[in-house]
């Protein structure tokens, strides 16, 4: 499972940096940066969980500020706002990798997640930007569909 | 013809970044008008002239696809044009807006691609709205 997720994982999380965030992610190298922001979205459907999204604490006004096309720094709220739109854009580009195309699931709003779920991830990515670090966690409640 | 766009998502981010696109593509636009969810659009169409809305799916309080669905079923409304914006990707439920008549763009859209499906919907830069936003503003009642 963790294998057949991980590109559509990566490659929703890059594309949503790229197109939303006007930013492009760096070759990993070196060691982690700390993360300090989080949002999180569950998502409903023929699978339940939810995908968390973790940034440094110098990476989210940036992001912000491009997505709002802003010179300034965005308020503290804005900024969890976007973070938030972040989740949510990677999530509703992730989940049709979960059942095929025609599945259907519903996104609930995304929330703050002040720590990270305790559990281990179905499939995760790590982006790097010059401004930090960004990681993408996706979590399955259920291992799969019931019969 | 400069455009009465409504706006709808919850995100305040995201209400910029479309508005954004919309001065910076080309968009010919006499006002923007922002909504929060679903119903508080409702309530904007009842209230004033739009001649196009821009929404999004998944909102709290009312979310897009029963937004849509009062827009569709109102006779005043039912020819409104609406491009939905959302990161939805099942085919089921973009097949199901479409039978409502509305366009889809996909989160994460690129400004040249939303702007493209507005001119594309509207006729072009010098093209104009069939006639449906006279019929509004101040008398519907969902």
């Amino acid at each position: 499972m963790a294998t057949s997720l991980q590109s559509p994982l990566s490659s929703a999380a890059t594309s949503t940096f790229e197109e939303l965030g006007f930013l492009l992610a760096l070759p990993v190298d070196g060691d982690a940066r700390p993360l300090a922001h989080g949002a999180r979205v569950d998502f409903r459907g023929p699978r339940t969980g939810c995908l968390e999204l973790r940034v440094s604490a110098t990476l989210l006004p940036v992001v912000a500020a491009n997505m709002l096309g802003s010179v300034d720094v965005p308020s503290f709220a804005l900024q969890l706002d976007a973070l938030g739109e972040l989740a949510n854009v990677i999530t509703g580009n992730v989940v049709p990798a979960l059942d095929g195309p025609r599945a259907v699931y519903r996104l609930d709003a995304p929330v703050l997640a002040a720590r990270g779920e305790g559990r281990a991830a179905a499939a995760e990515v790590t982006l790097r930007f010059d401004e930090g670090d960004a990681l993408v966690q996706l979590f399955l409640d259920e291992p799969a569909r019931a019969a | 013809m400069a455009l009465a766009i409504l706006i709808v998502d919850d995100s305040v981010v995201m209400r910029a970044m479309i508005r954004r696109t919309l001065t910076a593509g080309g968009i010919a636009v006499a006002r923007i008008g922002e909504a929060g969810n679903g119903q508080d659009a409702l309530d904007a169409i009842a209230s004033d002239r739009w001649d196009l809305v821009i929404a999004d799916l998944n909102m709290p309080v009312m979310d897009g696809e029963a937004m849509l669905a009062s827009i569709r079923a109102h006779p005043l409304t039912r020819r409104l044009p609406v491009i939905v914006v959302s990161t939805e990707s099942s085919e089921t439920r973009v097949e199901a807006l479409r039978r409502l008549d509305a366009a889809f763009v996909h989160k994460p859209f690129t400004p040249a691609l939303l702007a493209g499906e507005i001119l594309r919907l509207t006729g072009g830069p010098d093209g104009h709205l069939a006639p449906v936003s006279t019929e509004l503003g101040g008398d519907v009642d969902f």
